[in-house]
């Protein structure tokens, strides 16, 4: 019983699939996507969390930059109008720009006219009185 | 913030003195000097030959000084228009003829042993000289000046109103507040500056016509030739919107201040 046992078995192991059967299966091997495996596990774990967390870093830079970016240039706008809206800087201006000497200037002519008019006539009161 | 508005309060005080008004008198030290010498001579006691002979001496003095102001002033002039390039230079050559005029004056009035009479007789010609040739040409070159000038405020105000127009484009653009407010104000102050700009325009054309030559001009159109007063206030019309456009520009700062 034993033996006869034994016997089978070892015919089992002659069997080997047909030769279509196995070309075809070569092909759908090759055919799958290829994945490394020559890293055992954790170090694939370790590479992925990696990744995860250096994307993370990048988005929240890039988020960082925008917020940035919006609240200067909001200040960057309330600094420029502050800037040419600048009371002191206005005031300087219309200082240097003078509005009133161009009409004090002929004021002036008019009034030393008059002035030297006036002595002219004085000198030329004693002609008269001769 | 007590301190903050009372800053404020101060510096709107400072433009309104600034932008208004301010009669002060001769502005060159050297001219108020000589001016001052003729207002005490007036005030004086001028009956003898020798205090007759330097009040003539005293106004010699200041119409030098006077003809040299004039000419320094012209030749900073810049941006001129080809016609007024030539008006400048005609009045150049005028006011090197009155030195001239006041050289020969001044050699009569150092002549040895003049007595009264001459000296009166001098007195009469220069009078006749400044009444008739040399204020009439001062009057018109301070007005020529006065718009050259003006030309330059307008530069300066119309570039502010740049920096601030772009800037309120800015504010509009960043939705920090309404700028309603602060673009009505500014289309204000820029239909101010326009006027001011056109006031001058036509100042610099009255003069053009005002100074053209008697004989271009028939009987008939010199009824329609303006006095130098018209140019005058022409001017003085359109300094007084650059000032309106300052003072909105004021309004501006004080608003931005309060809405940021």
């Amino acid at each position: 019983m034993e033996e006869q046992l034994i016997k089978t078995l070892k015919s089992l192991n002659q069997i080997e699939p047909e030769s279509n059967f196995s070309t075809l299966l070569k092909q759908q091997v090759f055919a799958a996507p290829q994945r490394n495996s020559r890293l055992p596990s954790f170090s694939r774990w370790a590479l992925e969390s990696l990744k995860f967390a250096g994307a993370l870093t990048l988005a929240s830079l890039l988020i960082f930059a925008i917020f940035n970016g919006l609240l200067s240039f909001g200040n960057g706008v309330r600094s420029s109008a502050l800037t040419s809206l600048n009371k002191e800087r206005m005031l300087a201006e219309a200082k240097n720009a003078d509005f009133e000497i161009n009409l004090r200037e002929i004021r002036y002519y008019e009034h030393s006219a008059q002035e030297v008019a006036a002595v002219f006539d004085k000198v030329l009161e004693n002609k008269n009185a001769l | 913030m007590l301190y903050k508005n009372f800053n404020n309060v101060v510096l709107v005080l400072a433009a309104g003195i600034l932008l208004f008004p301010i009669f002060v008198l001769a502005q060159k030290p050297e001219l108020k000097g000589a001016l001052n010498e003729i207002v005490k001579i007036k005030g004086g006691n001028i009956e003898t030959p020798a205090s007759q002979k330097d009040a003539l001496k005293k106004i010699l003095e200041l119409t030098a000084l006077e003809i040299k102001d004039l000419q320094s002033q012209l030749n900073k002039l810049k941006d001129l228009s080809a016609d007024h390039v030539k008006l400048k230079n005609q009045f150049l050559l005028d006011l090197e003829n009155y030195l001239k005029n006041l050289e020969s004056f001044n050699n009569e009035l150092s002549a040895d042993g003049a007595i009264l009479d001459p000296i009166q007789n001098l007195a009469a010609k220069l009078k006749s000289w400044r009444e008739n040739v040399y204020n009439p040409a001062a009057q018109n070159i301070v007005t020529f000046l006065l718009i050259y000038r003006e030309q330059t405020i307008l530069k300066i105000a119309d570039d502010r109103y740049d920096r601030i127009s772009s800037d309120v484009k800015k504010l509009a653009l960043a939705k920090l507040f309404e700028t309603d407010e602060l673009e009505i104000l500014l289309n204000e102050a820029a239909a101010n500056l326009k006027a001011a700009h056109a006031l001058n325009d036509e100042a610099k054309i009255a003069l053009t016509k005002l100074l053209e030559s008697p004989e271009i001009n028939n009987v008939q159109n010199s009824e329609e030739k303006p006095q130098l007063s018209d140019v005058q206030e022409l001017v003085k019309k359109s300094l007084a919107k650059i000032k309106v456009v300052y003072q909105i520009f004021f309004e501006m700062s004080s608003l931005v201040k309060k809405l940021l």
